[in-house]
């Protein structure tokens, strides 16, 4: 399933991606890395954006991609963060967590077709799977949360100063309540899900190793055919 | 056309507020119910403790979907109230909200973690009903003074925080001599009647309190007509506390009339909810906002009300229907 739906919500966050151009320029250019307004942008795969200096070390990029996947137009212009003079948000966050979010997708594509191929070279049968292969896919088991969470930190950071876009500033509309009393509770709420993480964490492991009850009147599953050759 | 005495201005967040009320009752009676029985958890051995989670399984989380419909309603319907009303609550709000997560996880994990776990999630489950329970407590303290400051308001919502926990303890301990029987159904029978008292002095400390602290409440209880008018009002609260505690002391609570203390008792929280509305009203925080200055422009206000009139019809439909399914008495705790 994860195989047909995974280049699905691939397309689907290239409209996303279109239509965030479109409405939150500033979002994508921090997105992308892009400081300077430029025409056939680099699509990074590595960089350390720097506030400071408003530029990226260490920057290692495919030339023009960003243009390419942007406005599918290698010579196209993108915006740079530095146009915005109303405010844009902090570049590195929003860099780096649209990375996990797109480097989780694509490890997703990746082990969803060659676990189907893998799969299918051993006749179907998931057991016969060598065991670090099994246990990456247990790992990808966590997947979707990492890339969901990656990609909600990009557009609620991307959206920063703005709540609601060219609008209201967050500055604006933020309620009068103690900065302390938020800072106490924002450290209560990351204790209770720390807590609840790994509780969540051992009692899927516990319930997947738990052997399924065979609700009563259904015949036992047949013996694997190999059990039987042996 | 003449000029119309009813226009949709006045009426429509007089709409919104009954809406919005009767969401924050129906929210306190039938969460306060299954928080009351997470407060007793502890109190029962670990086979009963697995019936009253089970008396409750079916209900627990559409019952927390009023609190979600209230405070919706609030957030649309009255932006400026809510704005007022969730800043000055904010700490209780948070501590509630940690205290129905904890709940909630540890409603299923009780019974699908490793079985070591068991008895710390047990221990999450009472104590997030607790915290959630003590919390709104301290809300309702500190609403019904009009968050007025000083160390009097403070103590009178210090004090209503530990009666309403009590409260809902009688109408957990209610609807389990409704819904069981046997050893665990006597044993509801004890808590309740421990747990009449503090209802008893909450509610005459709540109605002492509010004509002190609000001139606008003394003057609309104690002035002459309406005082006679409104006598039915604390009268039937008064029917209904004393038929609860006769019954729970004679053994027809056992058998067929299982049902009555706990709609006694649901019947006090409805007068006394009545009796704050019409103490409040048209305020929606009390001398300091009324419904009129608190709500939406009217056009946002019809627009919420097509929303509402799809979405309430069906949380009174599900609320009712599974109310009938699971009615009778509690069968074996079967999902694990």
């Amino acid at each position: 399933m994860g195989a047909v739906l995974i280049p699905l919500q691939i397309l689907a966050g290239d409209m996303h991606g279109l239509n965030t151009l479109e409405h939150q320029p500033a979002k994508v250019a921090a997105m992308e890395g892009v400081w300077e307004t430029q025409a056939g942008a680099p699509l990074l795969l590595f960089a350390v954006p720097d506030q400071t200096a408003r530029t990226n070390h260490f920057a290692l990029g495919i030339p023009q991609g960003a243009s390419l996947i942007l406005k599918h137009d290698p010579q196209a212009e993108i915006q740079g963060v530095n146009d915005f003079k109303d405010g844009h948000p902090p570049v590195a966050p929003v860099f780096w967590a649209f990375r996990i979010m797109v480097g989780t997708g694509v490890l997703m594509l990746v082990a969803s077709w060659g676990g189907l191929w893998l799969l299918r070279r051993q006749g179907w049968s998931a057991a016969q799977l060598p065991r670090p292969v099994l246990a990456g896919l247990a790992l990808m088991a966590f997947s979707g949360w990492t890339a969901t969470v990656a990609g909600w930190y990009v557009t609620e950071v991307g959206r920063q100063p703005w709540i609601v876009q060219g609008l209201l500033r967050v500055d604006e509309v933020a309620s009068a309540v103690p900065g302390a009393h938020i800072a106490l509770t924002l450290a209560l709420y990351l204790t209770v899900y720390a807590a609840l993480l790994l509780a969540y964490v051992s009692v899927v492991k516990h319930m997947a190793e738990k052997p399924v009850p065979m609700p009563e009147g259904l015949p036992p599953r047949a013996a694997p055919a190999t059990g039987a050759a042996a | 056309m003449s000029a119309a005495a009813f226009d949709w201005a006045t009426a429509l967040p007089v709409v919104f507020l009954v809406l919005m009320g009767v969401a924050m009752l129906a929210y306190v009676v039938l969460d306060g119910y299954d928080l009351g029985v997470g407060l007793l958890l502890h109190r029962a051995t670990p086979d009963q403790r697995d019936t009253m989670i089970a008396s409750i399984g079916p209900f627990w989380d559409a019952n927390e979907t009023w609190l979600v419909l209230g405070v919706g309603i609030l957030l649309i319907a009255f932006p400026k109230a809510h704005g007022l009303v969730l800043t000055a609550l904010y700490l209780p709000v948070a501590l509630m909200l940690v205290g129905l997560v904890l709940r909630g996880v540890a409603f299923d994990f009780r019974v699908k973690a490793q079985d070591q776990w068991k008895p710390l999630w047990n221990l999450a489950f009472w104590a997030g009903s607790g915290i959630a329970a003590v919390s709104q407590g301290w809300m309702l303290g500190r609403y019904i003074t009009g968050f007025a400051e000083g160390s009097a308001a403070h103590l009178f919502a210090g004090v209503i925080a530990l009666l309403l926990p009590a409260a809902y303890v009688l109408l957990g301990a209610c609807w389990l001599v409704m819904k069981t029987e046997g050893a665990l159904q006597l044993l509801a029978v004890r808590w309740a009647k421990w747990a009449w008292p503090p209802l008893v002095l909450g509610m005459g400390l709540v109605s002492l309190v509010t004509p002190v602290v609000s001139t606008t409440v003394r003057d609309r209880w104690f002035s002459m007509p309406e005082f006679i008018a409104l006598l039915p009002i604390p009268l039937a609260t008064l029917a209904a506390l004393v038929l609860a505690r006769v019954l729970l002391n004679s053994k027809m609570a056992l058998g067929r009339l299982c049902w009555v203390p706990f709609v006694a008792v649901v019947s006090v929280f409805v007068f006394g909810a009545i009796g704050l509305a019409y103490s409040l009203f048209p305020y929606v925080v009390m001398d300091q906002l009324t419904v009129w200055q608190a709500a939406s422009a009217t056009s946002s206000l019809a627009v919420i009300a097509v929303g509402c009139a799809v979405t309430v019809p069906a949380i009174v439909g599900y609320t009712i229907f599974s109310y009938r399914v699971f009615s009778g008495k509690v069968r074996e705790l079967s999902y694990a």
